[in-house]
């Protein structure tokens, strides 16, 4: 055989094994996303523990400080180590609008008052990561808070509910898979 | 009866190329499409998308497959549409991408949804790919400079 | 510890190593591979002929090329070119023995070979 094809084995061989592990990568992560999503308990979004602190002025009832936390887990169940976990909440308000259906007549409306992404990190393999989603006064959207005065019919009970949209997102199998997992419309608190 | 036996061999492959590219792809997303109450976000439009560019490329993909493996043994010809043939594989996996099937989103009814990209698998089977591009390039230097060795070989 | 659990690990460990020479290869081909399929959904995805008619050109082609030249024997139609050759071969063989024959120095009497001697040593004949 001549050198050159020899040479060409050698290559073919080594193409090979890169193309075997990259599938075999692929084939195991794939396995092991199916072990952890298949199981609710892995996921734990602790929406008992949420907290929505509102400070408002007494005298012109308007917001002045405003907070949201909520504790979540994920344990990793799989093969290899989650990566670049990320959760985003869009936090809307669900509130009785007074005259929002013409004088006389109050329209429920739902509107956004948070939409902020945090980073945590990585979680190892075999591991539990327990984690604190925490939206300050400033991620807020102040402009899209109703007036406390004017729109918001405290007649209602709860006068003020708070839904809540999750989607993490994070990286597996060395990067080679990104999965995000969205969950809809979660009742996280009301007030009063 | 050279010739003969290649062109078997040839139509051999082409059918199995046809098979792997387009039969089985069609086959696997017409299923897809049609089992009802699957929970996968695909639209009609995405289904006519995915599977046009998998016929088209398939197409490609098995013509040339026909012209190289009924090519002489080392020839510069098997060579440079095995080279063609490569690259124009390329083409065809990432239709893939662009056909929105390597970022797929199952719905869960009155929970939210689920999705899953794969793009950076992809990538990294590009990698892989480019490595064989250059194998190709190699093959077509290699037979070209020794072309009246390897004639003299197979002529005997 | 489980079996696919080792395997991942290693398997894990040998594409984190290549990830980094493999992935901005990779990265360089998508973008010409983007490139060409945009010009093909653009130019050319509105219908299936272009790709039918194509791969139809591409048998037919091979078809043709392996029966003239189908690469066991010269191709057909050189075939009276082969006859040539060959010809040419056995005039090239003749005209060897023949150079061969004239190179060695003989004498002229008895066809000794003498080399560059003036005697011949076997029969002694003068060669001049």
């Amino acid at each position: 055989m001549r050198a050159s094809r020899v040479f060409r084995l050698l290559v073919r061989i080594f193409i090979s094994f890169l193309m075997v592990t990259a599938t075999l990568v692929s084939l195991l992560g794939g396995l092991s996303a199916v072990m952890i999503l298949s199981n609710q308990d892995n996921f734990g979004i602790d929406t008992d523990n949420a907290e929505f602190n509102l400070e408002v002025n007494n005298s012109t009832l308007a917001i002045e400080n405003v907070n949201f936390s909520l504790p979540f887990n994920i344990t990793n169940t799989g093969y290899f180590d989650l990566e670049n976990l990320q959760l985003e909440i869009q936090l809307g308000l669900n509130y009785s609008q007074i005259d929002g259906g013409g004088p006389g007549v109050n329209e429920t409306r739902v509107v956004k008052i948070l939409e902020r992404t945090q980073n945590f990190g990585d979680i190892p393999k075999g591991l539990t990561g327990n984690f604190t989603f925490f939206g300050d006064n400033n991620s807020f959207l102040h402009t899209n808070f109703p007036d406390p005065l004017t729109d918001i019919d405290w007649t209602r009970s709860p006068a003020l509910e708070f839904y809540a949209n999750f989607t993490i997102s994070l990286d597996y199998s060395v990067g080679m898979h990104s999965i995000s997992i969205t969950v809809i419309n979660i009742k996280v608190s009301e007030f009063p | 009866m050279g010739a003969v036996k290649n062109m078997v061999k040839g139509f051999i492959f082409t059918g199995i190329y046809v098979l792997f590219t387009v039969v089985i792809p069609l086959v696997f997303f017409t299923l897809i499409f049609s089992i009802e109450g699957l929970p996968l976000e695909w639209e009609q439009q995405d289904k006519n998308n995915i599977t046009f560019w998998i016929v088209a490329f398939g197409l490609l993909v098995s013509g040339l497959a026909f012209f190289k493996y009924s090519s002489p043994k080392q020839s510069i010809r098997k060579a440079v549409f095995a080279l063609v043939q490569v690259i124009v594989n390329c083409l065809y996996i990432w239709s893939y991408r662009f056909s929105g099937a390597a970022e797929i989103t199952f719905v869960i009814s009155d929970f939210g949804f689920f999705s899953l990209d794969v793009s950076q698998m992809l990538l990294i089977y590009m990698g892989i790919y480019f490595l064989t591009i250059i194998l190709r390039v190699y093959d077509v230097i290699d037979f070209t400079i020794n072309r009246e060795k390897i004639r003299e070989n197979r002529m005997k | 510890m489980d079996f696919l659990e080792v395997l991942a690990e290693i398997v894990g460990s040998i594409l984190l190593f290549l990830k980094p020479i493999v992935s901005p290869i990779g990265a360089f081909l998508v973008d010409l591979t983007s490139t060409a399929t945009q010009f093909f959904k653009d130019n050319l995805g509105s219908s299936l002929t272009f790709y039918i008619v194509i791969c139809t050109i591409l048998v037919v082609s091979a078809i043709l090329v392996n029966i003239i030249w189908p690469g066991d024997r010269p191709g057909s139609i050189f075939s009276k070119g082969v006859g040539k050759i060959e010809e040419f071969d056995d005039k090239i063989e003749g005209s060897e023995d023949e150079d061969i024959v004239d190179e060695i120095k003989r004498c002229k009497d008895c066809g000794n070979p003498v080399g560059d001697s003036e005697i011949c040593p076997l029969c002694g004949a003068r060669q001049i």
